[in-house]
């Protein structure tokens, strides 16, 4: 089946970010017409393992040898020369140009005439066609990219990886965005391309898949791998369980159990394309967690709640008794609701503007005298909020993107505090943040259910879930399919969510 | 020192220019020369502080020109049907309603503000053309003449009006709220809608009193030459976003101040000034005026680079133009 011929091996890999760890001493092997499932939680290193396949990164100490030979991959560019394609979920491709000229980008075939150089275009398109009969594509070659499905689009995108020599073909949730019916046809592309002898590396979430295509598998935990052996050798329990790894012993938050009174009542929520039909109540003073994969609709469902989507919403919402409309963030805040969105970069900070003025933004109304705002009592403000979610920074004035992730990240949640929600829903709290601050937000989020705050948290990390709620609804394609209660482990989440659909 | 130059440069290359002038030419010093050169800049120096907040707001107008030219014309207009006060305020109105169209086309209908303001700018100039045949309006009453280069008491009107916007102006950006949602819709206009900021409120009302202050600079021009003329300010638009950014107000929105306008606008009238008073022929000055704007403009750009790496929301003029921003 595989001709054991060995085209790739990454020799203790190792990758620092500022104060963490990302990847330690990581070894990976692939062989001619393999595919190798690389699996582990988010965070656990599998991407910048792959950024560094890639060249994306040109400071990381090991060694990558292409068939036996040592190899400098520390661009892109070279990368590319070595013969390694990754392809991610957004796809790098000319939406406005044709499937041929998307596939020759860059080495268009020239014709002379007078002296210059002119694209050929009818020899464009002859070896464009050429090239996709030859590995058995079959793709409207004068059509616009655009007008193409997402599978038809991967095609392309897998041809123009193919038709740059690739030898190793990385995948990075390559089904996230088909239906089952696209994935078998991957799948079969994926069998062609084995027999051509080009390895692959397949990134996915949904471990039943993996088990299906995958023939040798790597799993990673933080920074390290744990495994790496054939397929037939795991199962899906075996790997949640690896992926995870012993339940280190990690401090539930301590939050006394809530007194059973409803304070947001969701009911059969529907928004078209997004998520449907969603039930579920939060009780005063919990911690309700939300767990699913990208595109199950977690994110949607918080923003349709905070009245931040477009979308039109069917159901029925009750704060507090009383029937609510999602109209506008600004409503919402009035109703006590506060979001702390998933993207702290793009969606929470205004990046140049200083922490005190990010962190009073939201409540600048309210500490004004007559129309001034009163610099005295907004200064105060800074001071408190600051001090309760300990941001770090040399002086208040200081703009936010000269701090760590961790600091702007409390900035944010320092801004959400400000307005006193009585409903904050936290989009992955701690993505990107270090072990020590991350603590630092669980110990807040103690203090605000024992405040009488009720919170829900989304989150990517099963180990957060566990540790923080007291329920946790699981989300899939756009519904909750799943609840489960006190006491969670992270298995029994990564499982729910991890399922087959 | 790095610091210091990054954040008072501007100020430096003003007092120091002002002196070395100063020093050079009498004529440059006279108090009469100074106060013609505050009196004739007032205009610019107006619509600029407009200006200024729709650019930090990330946006910016094309039309200010035609609008302060609409002005003036709706003004004399009704000066000869009914009287001077009648005439200002129908000006203003006029451009008002002019900046709360760009507005709402900006912020509602979601069309970039460059074509809004260029389709805005040359329906108006068009209409203006249209209602007056193409016609100057003659025989206003002099009287108006007060408004564009007269005083009161000791203070000439127009310098006395740009003080006011500037330092109103000045005082709604830093001390009121409205003032930061500006700063706050343009440095990331997402994170200010979640933060519960009506974001096309704040854009709607920041045309409009672009608009309004175009209009008001119009008034002045209109005392000055007591003649309403159609093609009256006529590229003004590009004199005031000029001077805002060499005044430092990021193109890209969310930066910006206006002490740094006002200065910016000083900067290139004393720079204009000076030409002339040397006795430079006049056609030189574009080209200075343009290499001011290259050398401030650059001066940032590589302060930025150096000191930061690039913002990831980084506009840049091209975007804001619409031109890459195809995914």
């Amino acid at each position: 089946m595989t001709g054991h011929e060995i085209l790739l091996e990454m020799q203790a890999i190792t990758k620092d970010f500022p104060g963490i760890r990302a990847l330690n001493e990581v070894s990976f092997t692939l062989e001619q017409g393999q595919v190798h499932g690389l699996l582990g939680s988010n965070g656990a290193g599998k991407s910048t393992l792959i950024k560094v396949l890639g060249g994306f990164f040109s400071d990381y100490s090991g060694r990558i040898l292409l068939e036996g030979a040592e190899a400098d991959i520390r661009t892109p560019r070279q990368a590319a020369d070595a013969g390694i394609a990754v392809i991610h979920q957004e796809f790098s491709l000319h939406p406005h140009l044709t499937v041929a000229e998307n596939i020759l980008l860059g080495r268009e075939p020239l014709k002379k005439r007078a002296g210059m150089s002119f694209i050929d275009w009818d020899q464009l398109y002859i070896q464009a066609e050429d090239f996709l009969r030859g590995i058995g594509f079959e793709l409207p070659i004068r059509e616009k990219v655009e007008k193409l499905g997402v599978a038809r689009q991967q095609l392309v995108q897998i041809a123009k990886a193919l038709v740059q020599d690739t030898r190793i073909l990385v995948m990075d949730e390559p089904t996230a965005r088909l239906s089952s019916h696209e994935r078998e046809d991957l799948f079969a592309v994926i069998q062609k391309l084995k027999q051509s002898g080009v390895g692959i590396i397949y990134i996915s979430h949904f471990l039943e898949e993996v088990f299906m295509i995958a023939d040798q598998i790597t799993v990673l935990r933080d920074g390290e791998v744990v495994t790496s052996t054939s397929a037939s050798e795991l199962d899906h329990r075996s790997v949640v369980n690896l992926m995870v790894g012993r339940e280190v012993a990690q401090t539930p938050v301590d939050v006394p159990e809530h007194g059973g009174v409803p304070i947001l009542e969701v009911q059969n929520l529907t928004s078209p394309k997004e998520f449907q039909d969603v039930s579920f109540t939060l009780f005063k003073g919990e911690i309700l967690g939300i767990a699913g994969l990208v595109g199950a609709g977690r994110t949607e469902l918080a923003r349709a709640l905070f009245g931040a989507s477009n979308g039109t919403l069917e159901g029925k919402i009750r704060i507090d008794g009383r029937d609510y409309t999602p109209t506008s963030p600004r409503a919402a805040i009035a109703r006590g609701l506060a979001l702390l969105p998933e993207d702290r970069k793009d969606q929470g900070l205004i990046l140049q503007h200083s922490v005190a003025d990010n962190i009073t933004l939201t409540v600048l109304e309210r500490l004004v005298n007559g129309p001034f705002i009163d610099s005295a009592a907004r200064k105060e403000r800074v001071q408190d909020l600051t001090t309760m979610v300990e941001v770090k920074a040399a002086s208040p004035q200081v703009q936010v993107n000269t701090l760590s992730g961790g600091n702007q990240q409390k900035t944010v949640l320092g801004k959400w505090l400000a307005v006193q929600p009585e409903i904050l829903i936290l989009d992955q709290p701690t993505a990107g943040i270090d072990v020590g601050t991350k603590a630092e937000i669980y110990k807040l989020m103690e203090e605000l259910v024992r405040a009488g705050v009720s919170l829900i948290v989304i989150s990517d990390e099963p180990e957060e879930l566990a540790r923080v709620c007291q329920r946790v609804l699981i989300m899939r394609k756009g519904r909750i399919v799943n609840e489960l209660h006190k006491p969670i482990t992270s298995e029994e989440v990564l499982a729910g969510v991890t399922a087959e659909y | 020192m790095r610091k210091f130059l990054q954040t008072y440069g501007l100020f430096v290359t003003f007092v120091v220019l002002f002196i070395v002038l100063a020093i050079w030419s009498p004529a440059f010093r006279n108090p009469q020369n100074l106060m013609n050169l505050l009196q004739q800049n007032a205009v610019n120096g107006i619509i600029a502080c407009g200006m200024t907040l729709m650019m930090i707001s990330g946006g910016f107008d094309l039309s200010v020109g035609a609008n302060a030219a609409l002005s003036g014309m709706v003004a004399a207009a009704l000066f000869l049907k009914f009287n001077i006060p009648v005439g200002m305020i129908g000006g203003l109105l006029a451009s008002g309603a002019v900046g709360l169209v760009n507005g709402l086309l900006i912020a509602k209908v979601g069309i970039n503000p460059f074509v809004t303001t260029l389709g805005t700018q040359i329906i108006t100039r068009g209409l203006i053309f249209v209602s007056t045949n193409a016609k100057p309006i003659y025989g206003l009453p002099m009287s108006y003449m007060t408004v564009g280069l007269g005083k009161i008491g000791p203070f000439p009107v127009a310098t006395t009006l740009f003080v006011l916007v500037a330092v109103i102006t000045h005082i709604v950006l830093k001390h009121t709220p409205f003032g930061q949602y500006v700063l706050s819709v343009g440095g990331n206009e997402e994170a200010a809608r979640l933060s519960g900021i009506n974001v096309s409120k704040v854009k709607t009302s920041v045309f409009t009193i672009g608009g309004a202050l175009a209009g008001l600079g119009g008034l002045i021009l209109l005392g000055q030459t007591i003649t309403g003329q159609p093609q009256a300010a006529t590229g003004y638009e590009l004199n005031a976003i000029a001077a805002v950014v060499v005044g430092g107000t990021s193109l890209s929105g969310g930066q910006g101040t206006i002490t740094g306008t006002v200065v910016g606008v000083l900067l290139m009238g004393m720079i204009a000034n000076a030409l002339n008073l040397l006795n430079v022929s006049p056609y030189w000055q574009p080209a200075v005026t343009g290499l001011i704007i290259l050398l401030a403009v650059g001066f940032d750009a590589t302060n930025k680079k150096s000191s930061q790496k690039q913002n990831t929301r980084g506009g840049g003029l091209l975007a804001k133009l619409g031109i890459g921003t195809k995914a």
